[in-house]
């Protein structure tokens, strides 16, 4: 077999000059917007031992993990998010700092996808979370801050949809079903599976009442009028609580003016089911998936030993760079602005010109063994925005200043 | 400007079924009924747009966005598992995933495996696994009946209509998989995005479904 020396493993990907000049522009645009939000940014190892993702309620399926081992046999895993370990360090190293903790991350995040999808497997997420804040005042802040992040980057036409984990918690308790039961509910929910609920609850052979109430929920998505059909729906406490904390989030929102950017949907469940109250995702009619997904985790961070109200989001820069692209952003590589050419014996010279045009923040290469009309030819090519060539009499620059 | 609307279709009685549909709702479907060599198909007036493609790329194609809807049978959706939301279901196109082989337990192909022969690899291999039954699978494009009969496979995992072949082979159903029919699948992001206009059709199709049920009884 020939050795894969030019390939690089299934899933993984190379980022160019083109587009990885934009990712580091819209990596820096977000750093700075979580700084001046108040977010530390961390990093943690690209490793973690699996025994910290190991537990069914997080929703990562063993084989979406990428695992190797240490020296001692024990099993680690590629981090497949970064909240975890935020979580693990809020509940371990940075257990003495004060509250709330705000932290965020631009850091990768691996995930097997296996068979034959074609998905990456390795993606940038950029994030944050604020953890030891229960108010829905945080929640806000949190998806604000997601909108801002999308704003921020140039994206247009995007919707951040909210839906709350409680309610479906709350709706299942409503109708009497057990937490396996409500399991399979989650799956059809998600697949917004009409017909595969209608057949479950045939099946389980609950009160028509209840069956119809419940067939409601995959529809339960749209303005905020869904909230007033929801309340019509159930009267259980926690999908009442649930259904003031969304319209007291979408309160606090509209003071940030970010209302025109909300929609709901009461039927969303996301894959980790770690999250216990509003969650969020954001979409783009331009992308087939959503490139945001967040919400608050309360019973996260106990499971690390410490009980703490915590809420977050990430953001794939990955699909927002499709995004944009799909709306019409360039991905050129970044032309020089000066290519430097000089006559011979006149090297020092264009050091020292060089040098002094990176002092002033412009980009300036040198060009070796080249005449004044080479050097043209390539400015006329498009290889830098002008010369400038050096001799011992002076310089010339191209194209000729006015 | 309305958004456009984008349908995937698989070539053949499915989209002839759904085009009937959608012409009760008023859309002109001329244009994807005469496709000719053409791939992408419109009705202008109402800014829908059609693609005609092969069935199994129906899920591809609304996973990834460039269709907004598609028409495919639950066969076919549950083999590509891709995260795509089902909001109908058409109730055409009916038929059953079996599995079939001779009803007497004849001589197996081999001790060793029990041998599945199948166009559906996935969808026999979280069969069998929910079973905890080890299989080995054989994937097959086509005419898959042949596997007992030729002893290449001990069963086949197939969609079964009227049994006629299966019958015309010596072959029986041994086992239902799953009730199959053609379903209306939505990409997740535009079932919102585009929310006013496939809530639209979504209901309007529901609307004919629930028709022609009453027509047929």
């Amino acid at each position: 077999m020939e050795p894969r020396r030019l390939q690089i493993p299934t899933g993984m990907q190379d980022t160019l000059p083109g587009e990885c000049a934009r990712k580091r522009r819209l990596e820096q645009e977000v750093r700075r917007l979580f700084f001046l939000s108040g977010y530390q940014e961390v990093e943690t190892p690209i490793l973690e031992y699996y025994d910290a993702l190991d537990d069914p309620t997080y929703g990562y399926r063993p084989e979406h993990v990428w695992k190797t081992f240490d020296s001692r046999g024990r099993v680690l895993a590629l981090r497949p998010d970064s909240t975890i370990p935020s979580v693990r360090l809020a509940a371990g190293r940075l257990r003495e700092e004060a509250l709330p903790l705000r932290l965020c991350y631009v850091q990768s995040a691996n995930r097997y996808v296996s068979d034959s999808l074609s998905l990456l497997c390795e993606e940038t997420q950029a994030g944050v979370e604020l953890m030891g804040e229960s108010s829905p005042m945080a929640d806000a802040e949190v998806i604000a801050l997601a909108i801002e992040a999308l704003r921020g980057a140039g994206l247009k036409d995007f919707q951040i949809e909210l839906g709350q984990a409680g309610f479906f918690d709350g709706f299942m308790q409503e109708a009497g079903l057990t937490p396996e039961q409500s399991a399979v509910l989650r799956e059809l929910t998600e697949q917004k599976n009409t017909l595969g609920m209608q057949l479950y609850l045939e099946k389980l052979d609950v009160h028509q009442d209840v069956a119809r109430r419940l067939m409601r929920l995959p529809r339960l998505y749209g303005g905020t009028e869904v909230l007033d059909e929801a309340e019509a729906l159930t009267a259980h406490p926690l999908c009442r609580e649930a259904i003031a904390g969304l319209r007291s989030i979408i309160g606090y929102l509209t003071e940030y003016g970010c209302a025109s950017y909300l929609t709901i949907d009461l039927g969303m469940v996301h894959q980790a089911n770690y999250y216990s109250g509003t969650i969020f995702r954001g979409m783009t009619a331009d992308l087939g998936q959503p490139l945001i997904s967040g919400g608050r985790y309360d019973g996260l961070p106990a499971r690390f030993g410490r009980a703490l109200p915590a809420t977050g989001f990430a953001l794939s820069l990955k699909l927002l760079l499709m995004a944009l692209e799909r709306q019409g952003a360039s991905f050129k590589p970044p032309v020089p602005d000066e290519l430097v050419g000089f006559a011979p014996g006149c090297l020092r010279q264009a050091v020292e010109y060089a040098e002094s045009r990176r002092a002033e923040g412009c980009s300036a290469v040198l060009l070796y063994d080249m005449t004044m009309d080479g050097m043209a030819e390539r400015i006329r090519r498009g290889q830098a925005r002008r010369g400038v060539y050096l001799t011992q009499d002076g310089c010339l620059c191209y194209p000729k200043e006015d | 400007m309305q958004d456009v609307i984008t349908l995937a279709l698989a070539k053949g009685r499915l989209a002839e079924q759904t085009f009937t549909l959608l012409e009760n709702l008023g859309i002109d479907c001329s244009e994807p009924r005469q496709p000719g060599r053409q791939l992408v198909l419109w009705d202008r007036k109402n800014n829908l747009r059609f693609i005609l493609v092969k069935p199994s790329d129906v899920p591809t194609y609304v996973d990834h966005g460039v269709a907004d809807l598609g028409v495919v049978g639950k066969d076919t959706l549950l083999e590509s598992g891709r995260p795509l939301y089902e909001v109908l279901d058409l109730t055409f196109g009916q038929c059953k995933l079996c599995v079939a082989g001779y009803a007497e337990a004849s001589a197996p192909v081999t001790r060793a495996t029990f041998r599945v022969a199948t166009k559906y690899p996935r969808i026999a291999r979280g069969f069998y696994d929910g079973k905890g039954q080890t299989i080995e699978i054989i994937e097959l494009h086509g005419s898959v009946e042949l596997g007992p009969v030729i002893g290449l496979s001990d069963v086949i995992l197939d969609i079964v209509e009227s049994g006629s072949t299966l019958r015309a082979n010596g072959l029986s159903v041994l086992e239902e998989v799953c009730d199959v029919s053609a379903r209306l699948v939505c990409n997740r992001v535009s079932l919102k995005t585009k929310r006013e206009r496939i809530r639209g059709l979504i209901d309007g199709l529901a609307e004919q479904v629930r028709r022609m049920k009453e027509e047929q009884t």
